[in-house]
C-alpha cells in the first residue's frame, strides 16, 4: 500500500488550532483566568499600548499631543543625562545583584543545615515587610553623615565619618546595601524552599561518595537550585532596574548626578519636566533592555527546564 | 577484602527502638542478604553501617576496627539505594565518575576506570546520556557502576530491585549476583523479597521487629526455620495446631501426622507445625501415613503452577500443584503431607 507523503492541508490545522482554542474545556479556563484578564489589560497591556502610542509624541499635559515620529528615541540617544542614568543604574544592579544573591544563598543554607528555626526564619524576612519608602527613611538617619548611629559607631574606632548617601563615590554602594539589606531575606527563603525540594538521598548518596559540604553545595545544591536561581535572578535583575522609592527618599538622583538611576530620570522628565513624551520614549527604551536582558537570562540559565523534573 | 562484623547494635528513635541488639559478621568478599518485612530494622541497620544514621547502643567494625568515629564519607564504602539515586543533572559518565571526582583522582585515571566499569555493567555507548533518558534497569545499572567504581572495601544495597518489573528483577539478580562473585567485594543486600534472598545470598539474616531471629545459609533458613514466624515468611504458610503424642507423632484435628524431624519438645506439649504448599501432594493414588480428605475451596492459575485453598474440618491449608491435574472448586481430594518438611515448633 502506498503511504500519502501529501502535506496536511491548511485548512484543517488552523481548524484543529480554533477547536482548541475555543472548546469548552478551554471557554471554562478563560470564564476562571477572567477577572486577572481583566485586570492584566487594564493595568498592564493598555497602559503599555498607551505609552508606546505617547513615546512617538511631544506632550505636555497643556496641549494635546503633537506627533513626532522617532525625535524622543534620537533625543534619548544622544543625551548624556540618559546615557549617565542608565550607567548609574548598572553600576547599581552589577553591585546588587551578585551581592544580594550571594548572601541569600548563603543564609539559605545555614538555614538548612545549622538550623531549620521559624523564629529565625520570620527573623529574616521582616525587613522585605517594610515598604520602601520605610527602608530608605531608617536608614536615611541610621547613616546620617553627623548624626546617624553608623558615623558614631566608626568613630568609636578612629575611623572618620563617612558620607555614605551624599558621596559620589559611596552613593550608589550605600543604596545597593539598602536594598541588599531589604531583600535578602526573602530571596534566602525562596532559595530555601528550593532547597528542601532537592532530595535529601541525594546529599547522602553524594556524601557516601566522599563529598564533602562544599563538594555537596557545588555539585549538587547549586546545580539543582538552577528553577528557583533563574527566579531570583530575573525578578531581581527587573527590580533593580526599576530602582526608584530608595533614590527618591534618600538622594533624590544627587549628589551631581551620581545616584540618578534611570527610572529616577523618566519619572523627573514626566513629572517636574512634564515632557511626557520624552519620558514615555525612555521607559520604551528600559523596557526593551529588561526583555533582551530577561530573554538571554532564561536562555543562558536554561529557564524552562528543572533536573529535578525528570 | 574486609569482613564486617556487627556487635550488640540498638537504634532509638524516641520512645522507639527500631533496631534491637543486633549481632552480625558478614565473611569478607560474601554476600549476606538482611531479609525481613517492611519496618522490621533492615535498613536502618544498613544506614548505621553506611554511617548515615548513629547506633544508640553497641558497635560496627570493619576488619576488627571499630567505624563509628569515622564519618560516611570515609568509610570507603558503597551504597546502591532503593530509588537508584543517580544525580539527574548530570551524565551517566559524571554519574560513575563522582567518587572519583571527589577523591581527587588524575582525569586520565578517572576515564580509564569508569570505562572499565561502564564495560563491566555493559552500559558503553550510554556515557553521554542523561538518567531521565535511561530505562529502570539502566538506572540500576549506572547505580551499581557508581557504587563498585571506587573499588569501595563493602558493598551496601538497601533494596534495589524493588522498583523494576519481575523479569528486569531476575535479570538484574544473576547480573548482581555475577558481578559480586567476580569483584568479590563484601556485600550487604536487604530485600523483603524471600526468593531474591535466596538466590542472592551466600548466607541470610532474617529480621522481624528490629531483632535478628534466624541467620544462616539459604537452605537453613528455607528448610529449617527457627520459628513459625521465619517459617511463614519464608513461604511455609500452614499452620496446623497439635500436640506432640511423641517425638516423631503428631495428633491433629486432621488425624495423627508423622514426622521425620525429632522436635526438642517434649512429649505432650502443644505445638505448630508448618509446611510449605508445595510439599502437600493432591489427590494420592497409593495409601501412605499423613493423608486425609480435603475440600476444595478455591483453586487459582498462576501459569505452571495452580494454587489451591483446601479445607478439611476447620483446618484451612494452601496447596502449590505444578503438575497437569485440574481439581475444581467443591471437588473432594485427598491430601498427603510430606513428613520430611512438616516442622513442629512450640505454640508460644
Amino acid at each position: 500500500m502506498a503511504i500519502s507523503t501529501r502535506a496536511e492541508p491548511k485548512i484543517g490545522r488552523s481548524k484543529s488550532l480554533l477547536h482548541r482554542l475555543f472548546n469548552q474545556e478551554s471557554i471554562t479556563a478563560y470564564i476562571f483566568i477572567f477577572p486577572s484578564l481583566v485586570g492584566f489589560f487594564a493595568f498592564i497591556v493598555l497602559p503599555m499600548i498607551r505609552g508606546i502610542q505617547i513615546s512617538f509624541t511631544k506632550w505636555n499635559l497643556m496641549r494635546p499631543p503633537k506627533f513626532i515620529g522617532l525625535e524622543n528615541y534620537k533625543d534619548a540617544f544622544t543625551d548624556p543625562v540618559f546615557w549617565n542614568a542608565l550607567k548609574v543604574t548598572l553600576e547599581y544592579v552589577v553591585l546588587n545583584i551578585p551581592l544580594q544573591t550571594l548572601i541569600a544563598l548563603f543564609m539559605a543554607v545555614m538555614m538548612d543545615r545549622v538550623t531549620k528555626s521559624e523564629i529565625v526564619r520570620g527573623i529574616f524576612i521582616l525587613p522585605y515587610l517594610l515598604s520602601n519608602v520605610i527602608v530608605a527613611m531608617i536608614w536615611l538617619w541610621l547613616l546620617d553623615p553627623n548624626l546617624g548611629f553608623l558615623n558614631l559607631l566608626l568613630q568609636q574606632f578612629g575611623i572618620h565619618k563617612q558620607a555614605f548617601f551624599f558621596s559620589t563615590t559611596q552613593g550608589i554602594p550605600t543604596i545597593a546595601a539598602v536594598n541588599i539589606w531589604r531583600h535578602m531575606g526573602i530571596n534566602a527563603l525562596l532559595f530555601y524552599a528550593g532547597i528542601q525540594g532537592i532530595p535529601k538521598t541525594l546529599y547522602e548518596a553524594a556524601t557516601i561518595d566522599g563529598a564533602g559540604e562544599w563538594g555537596m553545595f557545588r555539585r549538587i545544591t547549586l546545580p539543582l537550585l538552577r528553577p528557583v536561581t533563574v527566579f531570583v535572578l530575573v525578578t531581581n535583575v527587573v527590580g533593580s532596574f526599576q530602582v526608584f522609592d530608595t533614590i527618591s527618599v534618600t538622594t533624590g538622583g544627587g549628589p551631581i548626578d551620581a545616584t540618578r538611576v534611570i527610572v529616577f530620570y523618566i519619572v523627573q522628565n514626566a513629572f517636574e519636566l512634564t515632557k511626557f513624551g520624552y519620558a514615555a520614549a525612555m521607559s520604551v527604551i528600559l523596557f526593551s533592555i529588561l526583555i533582551v536582558i530577561t530573554l538571554l537570562q532564561m536562555r543562558v540559565l536554561r529557564g524552562n527546564s528543572s533536573d529535578l523534573s525528570s | 577484602m574486609t569482613e564486617l562484623e556487627i556487635n550488640n547494635l540498638v537504634k532509638r528513635f524516641g520512645e522507639v527502638e527500631a533496631v534491637k541488639g543486633v549481632n552480625l559478621k558478614v565473611k569478607a568478599g560474601s554476600l549476606v542478604a538482611l531479609l525481613g518485612p517492611s519496618g522490621c530494622g533492615k535498613t536502618t541497620t544498613l544506614r548505621m553501617i553506611a554511617g548515615l544514621e548513629q547506633p544508640s547502643k553497641g558497635d560496627i567494625l570493619f576488619n576488627g576496627s571499630s567505624v563509628l568515629a569515622i564519618p560516611p564519607e570515609k568509610r570507603n564504602i558503597g551504597m546502591v539505594f532503593q530509588r537508584y539515586v543517580l544525580f539527574p543533572h548530570m551524565s551517566v559518565e559524571k554519574n560513575v565518575s563522582f567518587g572519583l571526582r571527589m577523591q581527587g583522582m588524575d582525569k586520565a585515571e578517572i576515564n580509564r576506570r569508569v570505562a572499565e566499569v561502564m564495560k563491566i555493567v555493559q552500559l558503553e555507548g550510554f556515557e553521554k546520556r542523561f538518567p531521565s533518558q535511561l530505562s529502570g534497569g539502566q538506572q540500576q545499572r549506572v547505580a551499581i557502576a557508581r557504587t563498585v567504581v571506587t573499588n569501595p572495601q563493602l558493598m551496601l544495597m538497601d533494596e534495589p530491585l524493588s522498583n523494576l518489573d519481575a523479569k528486569l528483577r531476575e535479570e538484574m539478580r544473576s547480573f548482581i549476583t555475577d558481578l559480586q562473585k567476580r569483584l568479590g567485594i563484601t556485600t550487604l543486600f536487604v530485600t523483603h523479597d524471600q526468593i531474591e534472598a535466596i538466590e542472592l545470598a551466600d548466607q541470610i539474616g532474617v529480621m522481624f521487629k528490629g531483632e535478628l531471629v534466624q541467620f544462616g545459609t539459604p537452605e537453613d533458613i528455607f528448610n529449617r526455620p527457627i520459628n513459625p514466624k521465619v517459617a511463614d515468611f519464608m513461604g511455609a504458610t500452614n499452620l496446623i495446631s497439635g500436640h506432640l503424642k511423641s517425638k516423631t507423632r503428631l495428633e491433629t484435628e486432621v488425624g495423627s501426622l508423622d514426622l521425620a524431624q525429632q522436635p526438642s519438645q517434649v512429649e505432650g506439649s502443644k505445638v505448630i507445625a508448618t509446611i510449605r504448599p508445595e510439599h502437600i501432594d493432591l489427590n494420592t493414588e497409593t495409601k501412605g501415613p499423613n493423608q486425609f480428605k480435603a475440600l476444595i475451596k478455591e483453586a487459582v492459575y498462576y501459569g505452571g503452577i495452580v494454587s489451591y485453598k483446601v479445607q478439611s474440618g476447620l483446618l484451612s491449608l494452601n496447596v502449590k500443584d505444578r503438575s497437569t491435574r485440574r481439581f475444581k472448586v467443591g471437588e473432594e481430594v485427598m491430601l498427603e503431607l510430606a513428613k520430611e518438611h512438616l516442622w513442629v515448633f512450640p505454640e508460644n
